[in-house]
């Protein structure tokens, strides 16, 4: 650099701090500074233990709401939410999550189609007879050990459609569908990660069932 | 800043226990470098102080986060959070599209008639790296020394002195094109 050019650099002097800037800009840092109360341990401030006690009541509260909560409804995320935790304590417990699933399932289209469709009790009367059967069986396909792959799932799913013409279902009913079976499907994949095949059977036999009602249902 | 060392040591443990009269000492020592840092890179005073204000704020914030291994490390840790603070400044003023050439008598204190040659060496400043830009302005406008910068940047001297003396010929070649 030139001499000229470096003799103005070092000549640079920036007006310092004052010392009024500096209490200045202390009293405003002080004053923001977040508060660290130490409080005494014979004193609990008691607006705090209510609200603490309140928020965990309602938290309680609709952690045992949602057990009854059904797919569509406000807490039924809640309640998946909650068996997701029991589920990754306890594998065998997927099992029942599943049935508790398919009971859910049970009592909402059962609610609905009470105003909306034919009772749910009607159609598996008159469906009996022309009830398409599954082929071949998802447990006899896993238990063979396949990996669990998209076949297996294609296959849980798949029917032979070749009964009478699928009766439409409401937007609402196929929604609830939707819900049951990602949330089943979502429990089976849980329990094909154990190794509890106890458990894969039984949920698969849920699945089973859950996919004859919604055939039922449709009419097929 | 090595004479220092004892008292910084006992500063910052206190500092991590939540001591605020430590803080308060902590920021006396340090306020002056960091503002002198800050200053030319922000419109004026009052911009700057506010900044001061910030980063002392998140060194309260990010006490515990903080371990006392030498000096250097203070003033490594202090100028880190003024640069962030900086950063998050001038993208601000980017977004509110305010930025505004405050006067120079702002910041500096320097005779009337050599305020022109500065001007002319904080445009050129503009056009160097971050790197190079930080290097000049921790020399020049907080008027640390080599050995002091060293520390801050967590580098040796010789390591600042050869950065130093390239950011300075980088310098020159921009005034000199500016001045073409």
């Amino acid at each position: 650099m030139e001499t000229n050019d470096m003799k103005k650099l070092e000549n640079i002097r920036i007006r310092p701090l004052s010392n009024e800037e500096r209490s200045r800009a202390w009293n405003s840092i002080a004053s923001r500074l977040p508060s660290t109360p130490v409080l005494s341990p014979f004193v609990f401030p008691i607006h705090k233990v209510v609200s603490f006690a309140a928020v965990f009541i309602f938290l309680i509260g609709t952690v045992s709401a949602s057990d009854s909560a059904r797919p569509g409804q406000l807490l039924f995320p809640v309640d998946i939410a909650v068996e997701r935790i029991e589920s990754s304590l306890d594998s065998s417990s997927q099992a029942d999550h599943a049935q508790e699933r398919l009971a859910e399932f049970d009592q909402t289209v059962t609610v609905k189609t009470d105003d909306q469709e034919v009772p749910t009790a009607a159609r598996m009367e008159k469906a009996a007879a022309p009830m398409a059967p599954i082929n071949p069986r998802p447990s006899d396909v896993f238990l063979e050990g396949e990996p669990a792959s998209e076949a297996t799932d294609m296959m849980m799913f798949s029917v032979v459609r070749d009964g009478p013409a699928p009766t439409p279902l409401s937007a609402e009913t196929e929604q609830t569908i939707t819900t049951t079976r990602a949330a089943l499907e979502e429990i089976l994949n849980k329990a094909l990660m154990s190794d509890d095949t106890e458990t894969v059977v039984e949920i698969m036999a849920t699945i089973d069932e859950f996919e004859a009602k919604v055939r039922v249902m449709r009419g097929q | 800043m090595s004479q220092d060392t004892e008292r910084f040591r006992s500063l910052v443990e206190r500092l991590k226990n939540g001591d605020e009269a430590a803080f308060k000492e902590l920021y006396e020592s340090l306020s002056g470098r960091v503002f002198s840092y800050i200053i030319p890179r922000v419109g004026g005073r009052d911009e700057a102080l506010d900044l001061l204000q910030d980063v002392f704020l998140d060194l309260w914030s990010a006490r515990l986060r903080f371990s006392y291994v030498n000096d250097a490390s203070v003033w490594g840790f202090i100028f880190l959070i003024a640069r962030r603070k900086l950063a998050e400044h001038y993208g601000k003023r980017r977004r509110d599209s305010e930025i505004s050439e405050l006067p120079q008598e702002d910041r500096y204190d320097m005779d009337i008639n050599a305020l022109g040659d500065v001007h002319a060496i904080e445009l050129g400043m503009k056009d160097l790296s971050e790197k190079d830009r930080d290097v000049l302005t921790l020399r020049y406008w907080s008027g640390l020394s080599f050995a002091e910068i060293a520390e801050a940047n967590g580098k040796t001297e010789t390591a600042v002195r050869v950065h130093h003396h390239r950011a300075l010929a980088k310098l020159e070649a921009i005034l000199k094109n500016h001045g073409n």
